[in-house]
């Protein structure tokens, strides 16, 4: 008894000093983190992995340029494209405290979930590419945005079908998630201000495979065209079994196909389809060219995607507010970022308003041809679409 | 109602058909033969379609895409069965096997176990593989065109291979050795045994027809959706098991019809209930239950005996 | 020092020691040391197993001796906890979870561990007794005291329900309707926008409160503070310990017994005379109420639910956690759920391989120990139960003496 006794004691004072080297790890060097939190595994990995890449590439060059008093960091953490992962990875991020500033989000519904838990804990959050308009609507300090609302880009939408489109009768349909459903309701109500008839208004199941059924009914409806509020892949399933079934109409959708993704499982039958994409070609605008040189000299595995200039952004907004911020704490972090003006970016000049909402807008119509996205007024489909 | 509309819908279900029976032929053989739900059979189909796009990505540069297509799709074709028997010959020599015997509970839990390694496995090892692929047209993509109904090149293949791959089923299980030996089993298996059949070499042969034809499936369904994902054995797999607890479980003629029956009604009801296009993935499910409460024999009736 | 004191303090020990360990485990960032912490403790483990014949004997006769206090000083012991991570909240996060999930995992347990009725769609019921909860505080501002009952009355209405086509069919087909019922579950959430919120989620749930005070707000001890996730962690504890006395007390009485009796043999046990429909009525209820105070507590907690957090592979998780500690075993399925909690946590480098590794615990479980990691003691019923169910736990508990004797 004794001896166990005694073993165990030994164990103790073998333990002790381990739990303790262990709790206590104070930081030497003072460094500072940024968050990033985004579907690094899942449906939009492809997406979130571009997002990270632009990112990381801010901080880099941060580093690199050497001004700030600090070291920089990204921590970069999964949501999945899952509101509940989403929650947990924004507690696993505001709970450390070196944590300054989060870049946020490519599914709305993640940035839903998780805009009271920045709240909550004063984390001041970038909202990279997640557009529903609900998101800045609470007027927290903490969430700014620097994507447009999906409301701005589904009127543009609804006009461009029914004004430049002249469509009268469309078939709307919807993946009933928030995102989908909330694009397709915006894009109809404005389509019907101006005159349009909806033929129907139809959910389907992420996931999904077969539209068949659907599409067989609603081309009995006989639409001139087929709004589709949802992302890539059932998108690309949809505009093939359109084509497949013969059906005449256009195919139209939002910013969330705006992928490689589509083109590629939609391959042929692709060609035609529209979307509506937030910002122009990265390529024609001023800051592009040097963005996408760097982050091809970065020689990042993965492409930057459509997002990555959204992230890149969102992570020197928030470098450049660390900057201003003089003494490095999530409030006046917060304040800096609140007070940027004409910040000079890849998208353009970024301001935000009272809620946060950037204050740039450039929603462009986007086609199909040849397996590739390119403006509508570029493209040979022009004459065929414009009325 | 349009006429045509009605007529459009029969075809679409029919394709939709023929690959959920494929499916439920598999799990009906291991039911008969070894009383077993393989959970993991799902995943068989979707290997079967992975094993078929990275067979499709040989050919890929070589032009025999557009020159060739039946040969390259006959080639896709053999090697995905092929795969995938013998990935279903493994997990019952390796997994099943030694488990047999064991309470039903135990046998349910370890396919369920063995569908997610195949599952996970093929999203980790496959690159990108947590992304939907692009498969990649195995078809002309021509069609048929009928007083407004399309019949597509691509479901003739899809409708006509099912039922070939019924019909040689039909001759397997009927008119060869191998095949009486198996319903000698799924009838009796001590008596089968006591009349000197090697059983474990029947059950593992059953395995790999099984997986073969729910391989074929997979490849059926990623050439006519052009899409394929990891995770896309799961509801296959649910949905083969309710079509063949629908037509019976153990009996082929009964999985064949419940897979065809499961078509139409997910079709049907996505196309004539008003907002059920949503629920085209849940409608099987609730008629399964419905099954499972009122006639739990299914349509033909299954083997049932209760030791006691 | 007599005995007595000397098995009491190596209790507090052995207690502190493996407190420490996990302490220490859980705070080490990386990946070598925190192997080498788990490494040394194995080893010390079967060094001393193989050093001292039959010490690992001596040490259960210990805690068994002294049931109560190893029980309290352990309780004491956890209560400590949050002190340890104040100025990392993760971590208390994840004990909430590690809670939440043994919860859990009892209330399948019930299910699938004693009564036998195999079950792949409990996360449904997580859901509806976290929807439950949602909606009545969102919609109708209920206090979080008054919906936690009612959750649980909603969830054990639906284990009822699901029960029901569960009578008629058995073993696969049984698998296959609570995989449905899942499924079903799932989709309404979607569906039914209105009431759920639909894929969007429900939001702003209101937290618990006592009188003024919210379980939002940190908690002010008047020496130090601990952070808000302080006051679910001892909400959790309580809940535990009550779930883990009931689960015991349920599966030692006379009605345990019938459930395994059900289980080992259905046509058996109806010869016998048990009542089939009610005794796997309760057996769906009563596991289903563990899943819905769980779910109902989840929701306060976070604030925001939404059908993702319901879905199969959660059903699976729970699953494989009672497969890994030991079905029937009730500190085997605390013990599987702390486990497949906190690992998956600590290497969350490792996101990807996580749904891969549970697969890979249920085949090997499976092939190789399926009795799980603490398996199933054999019942020590000896002889007489009280027939009329009176006095029941005096009873066991007499029957556990009895059978001390025997041992």
């Amino acid at each position: 008894m004794k001896r166990k006794l005694l073993t165990l004691m030994l164990v103790l004072v073998l333990t002790v000093p381990m739990v303790l080297t262990g709790c206590g790890g104070e930081s030497q060097s003072q460094v500072v983190k940024i968050a990033f939190i985004a579907p690094i595994t899942g449906p939009n990995a492809a997406i979130g992995l571009g997002m990270r890449n632009s990112a990381e590439l801010a901080v880099k060059q941060a580093n690199d340029k050497g001004d700030l008093p600090f070291e920089l960091e990204l921590v970069p953490l999964d949501d999945a494209s899952d509101p509940a992962t989403a929650v947990n990875a924004v507690n696993k991020a505001a709970s450390d405290p070196d944590v300054l500033g989060a870049v946020a989000h490519f599914n709305s519904g993640c940035a839903l979930a998780t805009k009271d838990v920045f709240h909550k804990y004063g984390l001041p959050a970038v909202i990279a590419s997640a557009i529903n308009d609900k998101i800045t609507q609470d007027g927290y300090d903490e969430i700014t945005r620097v994507i447009s609302a999906s409301e701005i880009q589904n009127v543009y939408a609804g006009d461009v079908a029914t004004t430049k489109f002249g469509a009268k009768n469309i078939a709307v349909i919807h993946d009933q998630t928030d995102y989908g459903k909330t694009n397709a309701e915006q894009f109809i109500q404005k389509a019907q201000e101006n005159g349009a008839e909806m033929l129907s208004f139809d959910g389907i199941a992420v996931g999904q495979q077969d539209f068949s059924a659907l599409l067989t009914k609603i081309k009995a409806e006989d639409p001139e065209m087929i709004f589709f509020g949802g992302l890539a892949t059932e998108a690309a399933l949809i505009k093939r079994q359109m084509d497949e079934l013969k059906i005449p109409a256009i195919f139209m959708s939002d910013s969330g196909i705006h992928t490689k993704t589509f083109v590629d499982i939609a391959g042929e039958l692709g060609e035609g389809a529209l979307c509506h994409g937030l910002i122009s070609p990265i390529e024609d605008l001023p800051k592009g060219q040097e963005y996408i040189q760097a982050y091809e000299a970065a020689e990042f595995k993965e492409p930057h995607e459509a997002f990555g200039p959204f992230a890149y952004d969102a992570a020197n907004i928030i470098i450049e507010a660390l900057r201003d911020a003089g003494t490095p704490d999530r409030a006046s972090v917060t304040q800096a970022i609140r007070d940027t003006e004409d910040f000079d970016g890849v998208l353009g000049k970024t301001s935000f308003d009272e809620s946060g909402q950037t204050e740039l807008n450039s929603v462009i119509t986007y086609v199909v041809e040849d397996g590739k996205w390119i403006p509508l007024e570029k493209s040979s489909f022009k004459e065929q679409y414009i009325k | 109602m349009d006429f045509s509309v009605v007529i459009q819908q029969l075809i679409n279900a029919l394709t939709l058909g023929s690959m959920y029976s494929l499916v439920a032929v598999g799990f009906t053989l291991f039911f008969g033969v070894i009383d077993l739900i393989n959970f993991a059979h799902g995943e068989i189909y979707m290997l079967g379609a992975f094993v078929g796009l990275i067979t499709v990505g040989f050919f890929a540069g070589t032009g025999m895409l557009a020159s060739h297509f039946i040969l390259v799709l006959f080639i896709v074709l053999i090697v995905a069965m092929v795969v995938s028997g013998l990935a279903g010959a493994i997990i019952e020599r390796a997994i099943i096997r030694p488990m047999r015997g064991a309470s039903d509970l135990m046998m349910l839990l370890l396919t369920l176990g063995v569908s997610i390694i195949i599952r996970e496995g093929v999203m980790i090892f496959y690159p990108n593989g947590a992304n939907p692929q692009a498969f990649p047209d195995l078809f002309p993509g021509g069609s048929v065109n009928l007083m407004g109904i399309v019949l597509k090149y691509e479901q003739m293949f899809v409708i006509g291979f099912a039922l070939l791959m019924v019909l040689l089923l039909h001759v397997l299980v009927n008119k060869t050795k191998y095949g009486r030996y198996m319903l000698a089993i799924s009838q009796d298996r001590e008596a089968a045994m006591m009349m000197g059949i090697d059983i474990n070499k029947i059950i593992t042969f059953t395995f790999i027809v099984g997986s073969a034809l729910g391989a074929a499936g997979g490849v059926m369904n990623g050439m006519y959706y052009n899409i394929i994902k990891f995770n896309m054995g799961f509801l296959i797999g649910i949905k083969g098991f309710s079509a063949a607890v629908v037509g019976g479980l153990g009996n082929i003629y009964g999985a064949i019809v419940g897979g065809f029956l499961l078509g139409f009604l997910e079709m049907f009801a996505a196309a004539f209930i008003p907002g059920g296009s949503q629920y085209q993935d849940v409608i099987g499910f609730a008629i399964v239950i419905l099954f499972l409460v009122f006639k739990p024999s299914g349509i033909f009736n299954e083997k049932v005996y209760e030791k006691v | 020092m007599n005995r007595k004191t000397k098995d009491v303090l190596s209790i507090l020990l052995i207690e502190f020691i493996l407190f420490l360990g996990l302490l220490a485990v859980i705070s080490v960032e990386n990946y070598a040391i925190c192997g080498g912490i788990i490494l040394f403790f194995s080893v010390l483990v079967i060094y001393l197993k193989k050093k001292y014949m039959g010490l690992i004997e001596k040490i259960q006769a210990m805690f068994r001796d002294n049931k109560r206090i190893a029980k309290i000083s352990l309780v004491c012991l956890l209560m400590t906890f949050p002190f340890f991570q104040a100025n990392n909240p993760y971590w208390i996060q994840v004990a909430i979870m590690v809670g939440l999930y043994i919860i859990m995992a009892l209330g399948l347990n019930v299910m699938v561990g004693n009564a036998g009725l195999v079950c792949l769609g409990y996360a449904a019921f997580y859901a509806i007794g976290a929807y439950t909860y949602g909606i009545l505080a969102t919609k109708f501002g209920l206090s979080f005291w008054l919906c936690l009952p009612l959750s649980g009355l909603m969830v054990m209405i639906f284990g009822f329900i699901l029960g029901l086509p569960a009578l008629r069919v058995k073993g696969h087909y049984l698998a296959l309707v609570t995989i449905a019922f899942g499924l079903v579950v799932y989709q309404l959430t979607i569906n039914l926008e209105g009431l759920t919120g639909g894929t969007n989620g429900l939001m702003n749930i209101p937290a618990p409160n006592i009188g003024n005070y919210s379980f939002n707000m940190p908690l002010d001890l008047g020496f130090t503070r601990l952070p808000f996730h302080a006051n679910f962690y001892y909400l959790i504890l309580v809940l535990v310990c009550l779930s883990i006395i009931v689960a015991t007390r349920i599966s030692n009485s006379l009605t345990g017994l019938t459930w395994n009796a059900i289980r080992e043999d259905q046509l058996a046990a109806q010869c016998y005379g048990i009542n089939l429909t009610k005794n796997k009525l309760w057996a769906f209820a009563f596991g289903a109420l563990f899943g819905g105070i769980a779910g109902a507590v989840y929701a306060s907690m976070v604030g925001f639910i939404a059908p993702e957090n319901f879905t199969y592979s959660h059903s699976i998780l729970i699953l494989s956690m009672i497969l890994l500690g030991g079905i029937d075993s009730i500190p085997g399925v605390i013990f599987g759920a702390v486990l497949l909690t906190i690992v998956p946590e600590k290497f969350r480098a490792f996101a990807d391989y996580r749904v891969m590794f549970y697969g890979v615990v249920i085949v090997s479980i499976l092939l190789f120990k399926n009795d799980g990691l603490i398996s199933a003691h054999l019942r020590k019923y000896t002889s007489t139960w009280n027939l009329e169910g009176e006095n029941l736990e005096k009873n066991v508990e007499h029957q556990e003496n009895e059978a001390k004797i025997y041992t």
